[in-house]
């Protein structure tokens, strides 16, 4: 990084490579578009590298970086507005109704019975994620996918660590509502 | 909670209090250990505990797409393409602050003479018609004061040489 903020491309270069995976998962499980993650992740990126020289090296840089994350994820909420949120839970309630699954069971796979659920299982759980709040989403995101510590996740979202602890609960009191019968 | 030696055992709501610590593996080898027996011998929390466990397990099997390839190219790319602001004194945080500083100068500048003009404006055109207004309005009520008098003294009269006529029938 601190070659990043001499304005080294090779080295952002080489930034972007170790993380574009944990940063366009990330928006991912919050937007639920691969490709719009993609130019949101490239937009976070693009920050990095506007913002290298307020960069604290006392930081630890995955900090800093999800913090430009999840400030990312609000303004795009933000932008899509109600309206847009409303949309999408209502795409999202339809394609379970549905059962979006169904659409694409192979029946010359050797088992499609299994891939259907599973399909379905993913799905369910992509939606369980994205219906969360969006404080609670990115703690659970961080604590389960990337593996950050309370601590980290406190700093990301500039509050305390029983202020984490308090969502990480909610969180898994409300995905275990949501996910009923799938565990 | 009740520490036996090195051995910790814990009740019902203690070992519900504590599944997120011991999901996330913050509890240290005695709590570990007395959760982990007070799970073994009570079916209610253990129940419980295979829920709570399971849909963390669950939400890890998530699987969200990878980066498509060549994504770090195309964000160098899209650097390239952004205005390079160091070639523009404008953007320059010193400019910006003096540009913004200035006209912030200019517009207090600007409202307060403005409202110096508007205060010498009432003073020196709109107070002085005040005062005819004012006369007018004085000598108004003084001449309703007087009708206010003759209509009195009208009905006064009126009223006597009712009196007077009542008399004399």
């Amino acid at each position: 990084m601190l070659r990043v903020r001499r304005g080294d491309r090779q080295a952002f270069r080489e930034l972007v490579e170790r993380h574009q995976r944990a940063v366009v998962q990330t928006i991912y499980r919050a937007i639920g578009d691969a490709w719009e993650a993609e130019d949101l992740a490239q937009r976070v990126f693009l920050q990095v590298w506007r913002s290298a020289g307020r960069y604290q090296p006392t930081a630890k840089f995955t900090t800093w970086l999800f913090t430009i994350v999840h400030n990312t994820i609000l303004n795009e909420h933000r932008r899509r507005g109600r309206r847009g949120a409303e949309s999408l839970d209502a795409l999202t309630q339809r394609e379970e109704e549905e059962g979006r699954g169904v659409q694409f069971a192979d029946t010359r796979s050797p088992d499609p019975s299994q891939q259907v659920a599973e399909r379905e299982l993913q799905a369910r759980i992509e939606a369980a994620i994205r219906r969360l709040p969006d404080n609670q989403r990115t703690a659970v995101v961080l604590c389960r996918f990337e593996g950050f510590s309370y601590e980290e996740i406190a700093q990301v979202l500039h509050c305390s660590v029983p202020a984490v602890k308090s969502l990480l609960h909610r969180a898994r009191e409300t995905l275990k509502e949501q996910l009923r019968g799938y565990y | 909670m009740v520490l036996k030696g090195d051995k910790v055992t814990m009740n019902c709501q203690e070992v519900q209090a504590k599944f997120d610590e011991r999901l996330d593996e913050l509890l240290d080898a005695a709590q570990r250990g007395g959760f982990d027996a007070h799970i073994a011998a009570c079916p209610a929390c253990a129940a419980q505990w295979r829920a709570y466990a399971g849909v963390w397990m669950t939400v890890g099997r998530h699987v969200a797409p990878m980066p498509s390839v060549g994504f770090a190219e195309r964000t160098l790319r899209r650097l390239d393409e952004m205005p390079v602001r160091r070639l523009m004194p404008w953007f320059l945080p010193v400019w910006r602050w003096g540009v913004a500083s200035g006209l912030a100068v200019i517009m207090l500048a600007a409202i307060g003479w403005f409202g110096w003009q508007r205060a010498r404006f009432v003073q020196t055109v709109r107070m002085p018609k005040l005062e005819p207004l004012v006369e007018a309005y004085t000598m108004a009520q003084q001449d309703r004061l007087e009708d206010f008098d003759v209509v009195a003294s009208l009905h006064l009269l009126n009223g006597e040489v009712r009196n007077e006529s009542q008399t004399i029938d």
